[in-house]
């Protein structure tokens, strides 16, 4: 059940950001069971496009820990990491991300490149695990977009401001490298129905 | 100094080779084969356009051609024999040819005395694209500061890593931000000199918006950063975050890199059609030229 209450944690965290005018995401840190640090995006009151949810999180980590921490933390993401966010994590050795929507611009676990588990000479890979409370975290998303298109000095069509509630299915082998990893997915259980239906 | 842009299309890309059919035929009969491959082969199924398909043989008597049928994956050995039948070809040879077209003018010359021939036609995409006289005497001067600083610093300091970041504004021909990585002095394995150099490039902006009527600048949108070692991939992606114009790095990084094409998994992030920003990059030909205090292999720049 520990899954649902860090994804809770992490959508909760993700509207704080919403209402800071900030892309709406949220992170959870965890090792042995306990939130070690939490994240929300700080890219538009910083002025620096670097600023995401999970470097916020680590940061406050490495305040109180050494880096080998990294090894026993896993992180509840509202939407998969980036390109940069994904090699972050690999470079401290996270143990494993969990995370909500995909990242289709951006993201680096699948979605755009997959940083966290190419080969490398040097860096061990972790594993992702898609889809966890997904739909609320497309929603924030959206919900965002909107507000943005509102605040535009010339208001885009009334089309950009309607809130779009369907969703097209994740496509889970973009994330998932074999059957074991299917399994262990599969086996993630949610009171709520809401995560991906991996079949 | 001279300049190589880095692009997606590696310059020095190794010799890979694929087997061909070939057979000889008399040079008065060339239209008669051919018309009748062409009639029976089934497409061909690489790209093999830069191949030379018919190869004057010099000896004595009559003019004898050495032709390139189509690519050993094309088609059956079996099935090709009977197409040919009755047509006036030496038994069919496997030949190797160069699977990709060569990437500079030396390379097919000597892959042509190797390997089956193929043409030299010079690649759009190889092509060194063109720096003012201007522009490489201003990178020329930043690259060579850069350097100086690394070294000198290293000096005093030697518990970090000898790696340097500017940011550069090209307009004005400034220098906005410097900074060097701090992973061992703060902890953090992620502070590389770029993330630093990018996060103080928005400190210096958030504080000049503080002043009235301030002119607002927008990330590192168009700058120009210097580095000493090819970016790793956190670094390059924040730099496509960051709306940068213009990557320079000294040294390739080929086991952690994201930009040079022949680094780590060949990511190519600086030039990358997935992404929705692009720059471009160049090294130093040179690079070795200038001196770095060393830094290891395994290091993410």
């Amino acid at each position: 059940m520990n899954h649902e209450r860090f994804m809770k944690i992490a959508i909760k965290l993700a509207e704080t950001a919403l209402q800071k005018d900030e892309v709406p995401v949220g992170a959870v840190f965890v090792a042995d069971g306990e939130i070690l640090a939490t994240g929300i995006n700080d890219t538009n009151r910083s002025l620096c496009g670097t600023r995401h949810a999970e470097f916020l999180g680590i940061e406050q980590i490495l305040q109180t820990y050494t880096a080998e921490i990294f090894m026993k933390v896993d992180l509840y993401v509202t939407v998969e990491p980036c390109v940069m966010c994904a090699a972050a994590l690999r470079q401290l050795g996270i143990r494993a991300v969990y995370f909500g929507c995909a990242n289709d611009r951006f993201g680096g676990c699948g979605s755009v490149l997959r940083v966290n588990a190419d080969k490398s000479p040097i860096m061990s890979p972790f594993k992702v695990f898609p889809g966890l409370y997904r739909k609320e975290a497309i929603m924030l998303l959206r919900r965002f977009y909107i507000q943005e298109n509102e605040k535009a000095p010339t208001p885009k069509t009334k089309k950009s401001r309607l809130l779009k509630t369907d969703f097209v299915p994740l496509e889970l082998d973009r994330y998932v490298l074999d059957k074991d990893h299917l399994n262990e997915l599969n086996s993630i259980k949610l009171t709520e129905s809401h995560h991906a239906q991996a079949t | 100094m001279e300049f190589l842009q880095i692009g997606n299309d590696p310059l020095d890309r190794p010799l890979e080779l694929i087997d061909i059919y070939a057979t000889i035929i008399p040079a008065k009969d060339s239209r008669l084969v051919l018309e009748r491959l062409k009639d029976s082969l089934p497409e061909e199924v690489h790209e093999l356009s830069h191949l030379r398909r018919l190869n004057r043989i010099d000896d004595e008597g009559e003019i004898r051609l050495d032709l390139a049928i189509c690519s050993v994956d094309t088609i059956d050995r079996d099935k090709l024999d009977s197409i040919i039948q009755g047509l006036p070809c030496s038994k069919i040879r496997i030949e190797q040819a160069p699977k990709f077209p060569a990437r500079t003018k030396e390379q097919c010359t000597t892959w042509n005395t190797k390997v089956w021939p193929s043409f030299w036609r010079s690649n759009p995409n190889c092509l060194p694209a063109v720096l003012t006289a201007d522009e490489k005497d201003q990178m020329t001067y930043y690259v060579n500061k850069l350097a100086e600083q690394v070294r000198d610093k290293h000096k005093i300091h030697n518990k970090d890593l000898p790696i340097a970041t500017f940011a550069v504004d090209p307009d004005t021909q400034t220098i906005v931000a410097t900074d060097f990585d701090a992973r061992n002095s703060s902890g953090n394995p992620l502070e590389h000199s770029v993330m630093r150099c990018i996060r103080k490039v928005a400190e210096l902006e958030l504080e000049r918006r503080r002043e009235p009527n301030a002119v607002k600048g927008y990330l590192c949108l168009n700058m120009h950063l210097y580095t000493t070692h090819e970016p790793c991939s956190m670094c390059a992606m924040a730099m496509v975050h960051s709306r940068v114009g213009r990557l320079v790095y000294i040294r390739d990084m080929p086991q952690t890199g994201a930009i040079n094409p022949l680094s780590a998994q060949g990511y190519c992030i600086h030039n990358n059609a997935k992404l929705n920003w692009r720059f471009n990059t160049w090294k130093p030909q040179d690079d070795l030229q200038i001196d770095l205090p060393d830094v290891s292999d395994t290091i993410n720049a």
